[in-house]
């Protein structure tokens, strides 16, 4: 098991300079210019863009760019960004656990939610509740998340008044000091009830819209493998030999669907970590996605980068730990 | 049947989820501060890059940072005079290579240290190590010298008359926060995050993609009226819908984007006022002058006659004055009118078309911004009149980066792969003369692949204008340099190598308790002159 770790994560090393010499080359395909961006946009005249593409080393050959990139990485500088001005470092070390913080909120919720309700229309199936269920699944998947999010707004902000409209903690409040960059962990460590409370109740609305992606999802998913496994014959000799329906359930049948759910619900937050960005933009959470978008609208070369080896590192890490907590599970699962 | 005591066990774990949710949202009450008399809320229309004066977009400089940072001169309505802010009066030699500013007395900027003619020469330092910013304004002065503490001398590298108007662009910083954290990049770092200017108001905090939050730069020489907002929250909230729920709920009181769909239920509200005020900012489709077919002048004029503002104005809302020409006529002196030569006719356009050999069939690349509805809006409702004289538009959208990146490489190199007829621009009026408009955007030397280059996307070059416009730069006096500036306007209109469109509208929408807010010719969209606004009681 250790050796079966240590080995992914070597892997991911070569994973992430991959990444690193795709992004550059795709960045350096997209039309646009950031010496331009740099220099101060419309208004800056022609010689002030020269001298911005100097200063930020555009002017030379692109491999000597990336190797100077490389260079420069290896000693812990990501480069500063063209649109904020600031250390890379600084703009991901506060972008990528908001988002992070949003998505692991949303998988939460499309899990406790997701998984009993995948197992209700398991069990149920055939019966209204089960065409009720997957009703409100294709619904889920369907509507779009920017079209929810509204709606979530108009209806607990403006017409009910119970939850904020956006951000990500009310904005009179200062941040608690940082440690994990998650707002909710952040205070509870630092013991600030109001803080915590700030920050759960600007929580709660942006992952529930974002979570009814995954919600259907996930139901359908446990809905499938429940079934699959209901049909075993082992489940049909547990039920013979009088056990308890909700044992039946529980000890035999989930336990061998686990795995797939499980991996499900995983992968999940990768995707949703990739697809924020309209919920962010809706609730004006400042979290990767909205950064990325930005950088690549503006050509910011060495934000793209930071932005894609980050994320596919943290991916990639998802993906070691979905496989140890699989092999857990059910240990027949081979690695 | 199989029995549901699955179930039986959820009903705890349901009441405590709900117990909880309710204990969730009732905790964590904010401290209420909209609504606060003394403190503004502002829904920001754009997250600012940096707060550094030096290193930031002019925009960005002209909208928010002039209520932090202020510069030595700034503009008034009328072309050639200008506003002592804080210089209070100066003079310019006879050749017009040197001017003297008496500088104000009694200034201090945020953090204690003085303003004095030092200080000056020390951001003009500043300025030309970064290059960003006002550099290209900041570069016309060849020396700065330190007469004496109260007055400092500007020598110029040549004369011009749109000099003065260009050092509303240049402000200036605290020497003494400059020298305490210069680092390796003259400050950029520091500046970029924190303030130390001589303005109304100074940073308090700014969270990035939440809030700037200002507060009463208590140093400020004007002092303060006890109406004046003790704080300032500008919020990030980039999506109109937020804005306006959040406007009506009072939670901010001046919202900058609003989508023109929501305005006639805004102005319904008692408790909103929606201004509109039409500024001296111009869209245009520009032609690309130097690209067959347009560059025969009887098919630019076949486009303007082709151009249906009536039919653009509609979809705006009827929110769309149509512009002027070339300049803004404000701008070339009182009372003066530019007749309106290129009436919609298409029957005209026809004509003019068949006369320069333009076939049905003919295909014209516009380029469309990415993210810009007007733009969009306009090159359509162009495309669909064209479509009507059998003149095809093909659009190719792009970023303005893009677009800037393109039409500079096509006019350095005429690379047919990169060939673009037509394309929709904004100027601002970020200078106070009509230099900005008809030499930045006309002038041969201000050719867009030029090391000169500007905004003269389309290739103009005329010598008889290039010599009215060089002229009228040189010309100090107000009145006769007008006369020449005219003259000018005149002959790129007959030319026509860009449709003028519309002049811009802000609509400021604000809570009705706000008082204060005052709009000017002169200004940016979205401008806002914090220390003149409070709420009523």
């Amino acid at each position: 098991m250790l050796l079966y770790v240590a080995r992914r994560l070597a892997a991911l090393a070569f994973v992430m300079l991959g990444m690193s010499l795709l992004m550059f080359v795709v960045a350096h395909a997209l039309p646009g210019d950031p010496a331009r961006v740099a220099a101060g946009g419309v208004e800056a005249t022609t010689e002030m863009v020269r001298i911005a593409r100097e200063q930020l080393g555009l002017d030379r050959p692109l491999a000597v760019q990336y190797l100077l990139y490389l260079g420069r990485t290896a000693r812990g500088d990501l480069g500063r960004s063209v649109v904020t001005r600031r250390r890379i470092a600084d703009d991901l070390l506060e972008f990528f656990p908001a988002t992070l913080e949003l998505t692991a909120a949303a998988v939460a919720f499309a899990g406790l939610l997701g998984v009993p309700l995948g197992i209700l229309s398991a069990v149920r199936r055939g019966r209204l509740s089960d065409h009720v269920s997957r009703l409100a699944f294709l619904f889920g998947i369907s509507m779009p998340v920017f079209w929810l999010g509204l709606v979530a707004i108009l209806v607990f902000y403006a017409v009910l008044g119970l939850l904020p409209a956006g951000g990500r903690i009310d904005y009179l409040l200062t941040p608690p000091p940082h440690v994990t960059g998650f707002y909710t962990a952040d205070s509870l460590l630092a013991g600030d009830g109001q803080r915590l409370a700030s920050a759960l109740r600007h929580l709660v609305l942006p992952a529930l819209v974002l979570s009814t992606v995954s919600l259907a999802f996930i139901a359908r998913m446990t809905r499938s493998c429940l079934l699959e496994v209901l049909g075993e014959d082992y489940v049909r000799t547990a039920r013979a030999k009088g056990l308890r329906e909700a044992l039946v359930i529980y000890k035999h049948a989930l336990r061998n669907a686990a795995v797939p759910i499980l991996v499900t619900i995983g992968l999940q937050l990768g995707t949703l970590m990739g697809g924020a960005v309209l919920t962010e933009t809706i609730f004006t959470w400042p979290g990767i996605g909205t950064y990325a978008v930005s950088a690549v609208e503006n050509q910011d070369y060495p934000a793209l980068m930071g932005f894609a080896v980050t994320f596919s590192f943290l991916y990639a890490l998802l993906n070691v730990v979905v496989d140890v907590l699989a092999y857990r599970l059910n240990p027949r699962v081979s690695v | 049947m199989h029995s549901w005591s699955v179930f039986d066990r959820r009903r705890p774990l349901v009441a405590v989820l709900a117990v909880a949710v309710l204990l969730v949202a009732g905790l964590g009450a904010a401290p209420a501060a909209h609504g606060q008399e003394k403190v503004l809320n502002i829904g920001l229309y754009i997250e600012p890059p940096s707060l550094d004066p030096h290193n930031t977009e002019l925009g960005t400089l002209i909208r928010e940072l002039a209520n932090i940072y202020e510069p030595l001169i700034d503009v008034r309505e009328k072309i050639g005079v200008y506003e002592p802010v804080l210089a209070t009066s100066w003079t310019a030699s006879d050749d017009s290579l040197a001017y003297t500013f008496k500088l104000r007395k009694g200034v201090k900027f945020s953090d204690g240290t003085d303003f004095n003619a030092e200080a000056v020469r020390v951001n003009y330092d500043r300025v030309m190590n970064i290059k960003r910013g006002p550099y290209a304004a900041v570069k016309q002065i060849k020396a700065v010298e330190v007469v004496d503490e109260g007055t400092v001398r500007f020598r110029v590298h040549k004369p011009s008359a749109a000099f003065l108007s260009t050092m509303r662009l240049f402000m200036m910083v605290s020497p003494a926060a400059l020298r305490a954290n210069a680092g390796t990049d003259f400050g950029q770092s520091w500046f970029n995050e924190r303030t130390a200017g001589t303005g109304a108001y100074k940073l308090d905090r700014w969270q990035r993609g939440s809030v700037v939050s200002l507060v009463k730069n208590d140093r400020h020489w004007r002092g303060f009226r006890p109406d004046n907002f003790d704080r300032v929250n500008m919020r990030i909230i980039l999506e109109a819908d937020s804005q306006r729920l959040l406007l009506e709920q009072g939670q901010i009181d001046i919202a900058q984007i609003i989508s023109i769909d929501a305005l006639p239920a805004l102005k319904r509200n008692p408790r909103i006022q929606v201004v509109e005020t039409e500024y001296a900012g111009q869209m245009y489709l520009l032609l690309n002058t130097a690209l067959s077919p347009l560059n025969d002048p009887r098919v630019r004029k076949a486009l303007a006659h082709a151009w249906n503002h009536d039919k653009y104005k509609a979809l705006r809302k009827g929110i769309a004055p149509r512009a002027d020409g070339p300049a803004p006529n404000v701008m070339l002196g009182e009372g003066y009118t530019l007749a309106n030569a290129y009436p919609f006719d298409l029957e005209r356009a026809r004509k003019l078309l068949a006369e320069a050999g333009v076939k049905p069939g003919t295909t014209l690349t516009a380029l469309v911004q990415k993210g810009d509805e007007q733009k969009r809006m306009l090159t359509e409702v162009f495309r669909d009149e064209l479509d009507g004289l059998g003149v095809k538009v093909d659009f190719v959208e792009a970023t303005w980066p893009a677009i800037f990146k393109r039409t500079t490489d096509w006019s350095a190199t005429k690379d047919p792969g990169l060939n673009w007829h037509v394309v929709a621009f904004y100027k601002s009026p970020d200078l106070w003369t009509p230099w900005t408009f008809l030499y930045r955007m006309f002038h041969t030397e201000t050719q867009v692949h030029k090391p000169s280059g500007q905004w003269n996307f389309v290739g103009y070059a005329n010598p008889a204008v290039d010599n009215l416009m060089d002229e009228a730069n040189l010309t100090m006096d107000p009145g006769k340099a007008s006369a020449l500036w005219r003259k000018a306007n005149g002959m790129i209109y007959a030319d026509m190598p860009a449709i003028p469109i519309e002049k811009m509208v802000e609509i400021a929408v604000l809570r009705s308790d706000i008082r204060g807010y005052k709009y000017h010719a002169y200004d940016n969209g979205r401008k806002l002159y914090l220390y003149d606004l409070s709420r009523a009681k």
